[in-house]
């Protein structure tokens, strides 16, 4: 990631874990915010598929860094919308499901 | 559950602050009187928290995305360079994997030894020397063709009919070469020769390893294998390991602090070595029938990769000397380091100075499987491994064959046949043809040396297209650590299948055609566009850019 030092890499890797916690804390708070409410397991499911989807993304990108771009974009376009797709169901499901009777 | 209140909510209750002087510590907005003193509204805790996680989280995308860029364009992708000397290359844990038969390694008829003129460049520079003597010449037919290549060729006269072609196109080669037209290649064709004859073929006796035929040249004085193989031994005695495992592993390690990326040990095999063969006898050995030296027993295999973004560039700005050149160096520092423990040791190494066929060696030992092209495919490099090996009679203690479901994958993907420029790779779905007594597909390498003669290269030698789009020969980068670790632990056939089909639908492959060189009608194509260093136009003057790039950046 940063060629010729030694220490950036760990930083940036250790930056990377920490705003994970930021990430879900603010999740918990736009819910809040819209009075909505999931439970722990949801709310790993919807995490886990924006992992997954930031691993789409970035496996698409170390195919464009060993200069194969046309399979890096393809990569992202074809496993990239389908993560979308599924978070926006997740999403449904989870957050703006119908109130029970 | 869900309704209760957490610790935060009731710390950031509005109701639970008891009143000052008659004034709540929140107002209705719920920000405290400092803040609104402050006029920091924006910053408060729970917006940070909104703000904050939703950057946060676009951080995380574009980090990831960094990242990846970061990983695959990062030196540490290229593997097989020995980044560290202490095999740290070998990334591919094979004993899960081990068999005791390798992949397509069962004879299916009666097992014969390879003759020399199986060997093309036997056959080649018999031909050459014929005409180069004054003994024949192509307008003197194939009746007339002597020695062992014309019978060879009166057996099969269509491989003969494509010798005389290649031979052709290698003269119109030559000849542009010559003229200036292939200046675009002007480094690679640097490079390439660079290796090639500052490396490897000096002509005032600086080689790497020392070559027999060289000394027999020289003096005339035949140098079998007995007296060639101990010639750097000094101790009256052999250096005594304490196991065959010591001995392998000191082997194993000695070959990595020389340089090589891969390298296993087997038992040598003499099914695997040619007839007629063996270097610093008279005529390269044509009269040394089928003998096997006794001190043979043992067998050192190591290889290290061709250099990537010239291999993914190939045809005009590929070489295999660089590759060569490392495995050579290789194989002489390993040479000589046995001789030094009192042992004999013969060094096989490329381009023609093999008494042994490389690539059964190379199954027998676990470190690839066959291949759909005719070369063997290691799990850590595909295709992209250029071998040499050392035989001597140390005991080692033997790596067993693997199986990878390398060659699996070969029965459906077929993509090296599909972009050879020369149709030389079987279509078969299965390997249908014995060979030598074990069922192959079979490469056809009189057609292969017929692109040879005709690419884009300065010696007229190397193509090098089915290993830069194998899809195995892919750089030590994580999503190809995940497909290599996976596909061969899934026994549906599901992943092989997904990473089949990307491969096929994802990636820009030239066809074949689109590789060759203008004259044969074909665009000069490469796989990917060759890098920066090795563009003439880029770094020369007087180099116009007349020609279209059609590969991936």
């Amino acid at each position: 990631m940063f060629p010729g030092t030694t220490i950036l890499n760990y930083v940036f890797w250790m930056a990377m874990g920490l705003i994970q916690a930021l990430v879900v804390a603010g999740v918990y708070e736009w819910l809040k915010s819209f009075q909505k409410t999931v439970t722990w397991w949801q709310m790993g499911l919807i995490y886990g598929c924006f992992l997954s989807f930031c691993a789409v993304v970035a496996g698409g990108f170390t195919l464009v860094g060993e200069f194969e771009s046309h399979g890096g974009w393809y990569f992202i376009g074809y496993l990239g919308v389908p993560h979308v797709i599924a978070m926006a169901i997740l999403v449904k499901l989870f957050v703006f499901k119908k109130a029970q009777a | 559950m869900a309704k209760e209140k957490d610790a935060l909510d009731i710390i950031n209750d509005p109701a639970n602050y008891k009143k000052r002087d008659g004034v709540s510590e929140f107002d209705a907005d719920g920000l405290s009187q400092p803040q609104k003193a402050g006029k920091s509204a924006g910053l408060s805790r729970r917006n940070f928290l909104k703000f904050g996680g939703v950057a946060a989280a676009a951080t995380t995308l574009a980090g990831s995305g960094a990242a990846g860029f970061a990983i695959g364009r990062s030196d540490d992708a290229y593997t097989g360079y020995g980044r560290t000397y202490q095999g740290g290359d070998m990334f591919f844990n094979r004993e899960p994997f081990r068999v005791d038969t390798a992949v397509m390694m069962e004879p299916v008829g009666k097992v014969e030894r390879p003759d020399r003129y199986d060997f093309i460049f036997d056959r080649l520079f018999e031909i050459i020397e014929h005409i180069k003597s004054g003994k024949w010449n192509p307008g003197m037919g194939l009746e007339k063709l002597p020695g062992g290549v014309g019978e060879y060729y009166r057996k099969h006269p269509e491989k003969y009919k494509i010798m005389m072609d290649s031979l052709g196109k290698r003269a119109k080669s030559r000849e542009d070469w010559n003229s200036g037209k292939a200046e675009r290649y002007t480094i690679s064709a640097a490079y390439t020769e660079a290796l090639s004859h500052g490396g490897m073929y000096n002509r005032h006796g600086a080689t790497v390893p020392e070559e027999p035929d060289d000394v027999f040249k020289e003096t005339g004085k035949p140098v079998p294998p007995e007296e060639w193989d101990f010639r750097h031994v000094k101790r009256k005695t052999p250096m005594a390991f304490k196991s065959p495992g010591h001995a392998s592993r000191l082997i194993k390690r000695m070959a990595h602090l020389f340089g090589t990326s891969i390298v296993t040990i087997g038992k040598f095999d003499p099914r695997f070595m040619f007839t007629n063969k063996m270097r610093g006898m008279p005529n390269g050995g044509a009269d040394w029938g089928d003998k096997v030296p006794e001190h043979w027993k043992s067998i050192i295999v190591f290889g290290v990769p061709m250099y990537w973004d010239q291999t993914y560039s190939a045809i005009g700005y590929c070489t295999s000397y660089d590759a060569y050149f490392r495995s050579r160096i290789t194989a002489g520092l390993l040479e000589r380091f046995i001789n030094e423990l009192g042992y004999p040791a013969r060094a096989q190494f490329p381009g023609y100075h093999y008494e042994i066929m490389m690539e059964p060696y190379m199954l027998t030992t676990g470190m690839g499987e066959y291949s759909r092209s005719g070369m063997v495919m290691v799990p850590e490099l595909g295709c992209n491994i250029r071998p040499a090996a050392v035989v001597t009679n140390i005991e080692f203690e033997y790596d067993q064959p693997i199986s990878v479901k390398m060659a699996e994958f070969c029965l459906k993907c077929k993509i090296c046949a599909e972009t050879c420029p020369s149709g030389a790779i079987s279509f078969d779905d299965e390997p249908n043809t014995e060979v030598r007594g074990f069922k192959r597909w079979k490469l056809d390498d009189e057609k292969c040396y017929n692109q040879w003669a005709a690419g884009q290269t300065v010696d007229a030698l190397g193509c090098r297209v089915c290993i830069g789009t194998c899809p195995y020969s892919r750089k030590n980068t994580w999503i190809h650590t995940i497909s290599r670790e996976l596909e061969p632990r899934d026994p549906t056939g599901l992943v092989s299948t997904g990473l089949l089909a990307m491969q096929k639908n994802f990636f820009k492959i030239p066809k074949g055609q689109d590789f060759q060189s203008d004259w044969l009608g074909g665009k000069e194509a490469t796989y990917h566009n060759p890098p920066w260093y090795f563009k003439a136009e880029e770094v020369f003057k007087d180099i116009e850019q007349t020609w279209e790039y059609h590969g991936m950046n």
